[in-house]
């Protein structure tokens, strides 16, 4: 197991403080270290399970269920593709296809360059837009190939 | 003269924001003065980004538009709901609109929401201003009388006065149960 750099760990350990008094507060914590991290490093288990009284693997064990919690750094950018019931009646299956292929990325896979990590996502709530896709936060509606296109465009164009 | 681009999730994931910042940047560039307004969706999320201006008749409707189509429309006078292959007409006068009856959304679209005055001339505060001449008492009693209910999951709850509140109250628990 790589250990935690020191930036990692004061980041693991200042969230653990803020939030380790909450009811439940593991999944909290979580979130803040990815927001802060981009993703929680493999190091951070043990020191997460010592604090909050848990085991290694409850705490692996809630890390990997959520597939929203990365194990790996990201890309520069993060584009999800969302997978619920509207957006694949409206065309998200062949939009998916189109992405994995433009980017060359399977899932939770980050392109050759380093800029572009795809995920899939399930329901951004904007069912009457279908398909949605959601890059760096940011929500798109009716996004068919050639939308998408565009937009990783205007990403690498630097926005 | 008001002009409407919504900012809700919907409309923004539509590119809303880039069609409201064409049309301040049109007008900027051409000396029009107009007020921007940004309200909610009008719920007809296939016409957004849904831009509409006021008439004297009720607000005519354009959509969907794109930051491309914004100079054709100065073009057409939209502004003075002037004929253009994305005129929708009025809006409430859209099929799927008029057979509507809104109650929780009724003013969804309608005013902008950071608007305190838009918000008292739509009835805003209207009972604020009623309470503030009554006593508390009969505040208590026009909530009891109102029969005001709060929704469980499977039943309906009506709101009663479970201490007795017949003194005028400084605090009054009531209870829905």
């Amino acid at each position: 197991m790589q250990a935690l750099l020191p930036a990692q760990r004061e980041t693991v350990r200042r969230q653990l403080t803020l939030l380790k008094s909450q009811p439940g507060p593991l999944i909290e914590i979580l979130h803040a270290i990815q927001g802060e991290l981009g993703f929680i490093p493999e190091g951070a288990v043990p020191l997460l399970a010592e604090e909050l009284n848990l085991s290694r693997a409850e705490v692996h064990g809630v890390i990997t269920f959520y597939h929203f919690f990365r194990r790996h750094p990201p890309g520069r950018h993060t584009v999800q593709v969302c997978r619920a019931e509207s957006c694949q009646a409206m065309g998200g299956a062949a939009l998916e296809a189109h992405a994995k292929a433009r980017l060359g990325v399977d899932f939770h896979e980050t392109s050759a360059d380093g800029e572009v990590t795809l995920e899939p996502v399930f329901c951004l709530g904007n069912c009457s837009c279908s398909p949605a896709v959601m890059i760096d936060g940011e929500l798109h509606g009716r996004v068919d190939a050639a939308r998408f296109d565009a937009l990783l465009a205007d990403l690498k164009g630097g926005r | 003269m008001k002009v409407f681009v919504p900012r809700d999730a919907a409309a923004l994931s539509l590119g809303a924001e880039a069609v409201a910042r064409a049309i301040s940047e049109y007008a900027e560039a051409h000396n029009l003065r107009l007020t921007l307004v940004r309200n909610g969706t009008r719920g007809m999320t296939w016409l957004e980004p849904l831009v509409e201006v006021e008439s004297a008749r009720g607000r005519i409707a354009y959509g969907p538009v794109t930051p491309a189509e914004v100079p054709g429309l100065f073009a057409a006078d939209f502004l003075r709901g002037g004929p253009h292959p994305l005129c929708q007409g009025l809006t409430e006068e859209i099929a799927y609109f008029k057979q509507q009856q809104r109650l929780t959304f009724a003013r969804v679209g309608v005013v902008d929401p950071l608007s305190a005055a838009d918000y008292v001339a739509h009835g805003g505060y209207a009972g604020l201003k009623q309470a503030l001449t009554l006593t508390p008492a009969a505040i208590v009693q026009a909530v009891l009388d109102s029969g005001l209910r709060r929704r469980g999951l499977s039943h309906r709850y009506q709101v009663e006065d479970r201490a007795g509140c017949s003194r005028p109250p400084e605090i009054c628990h009531l209870q829905c149960r």
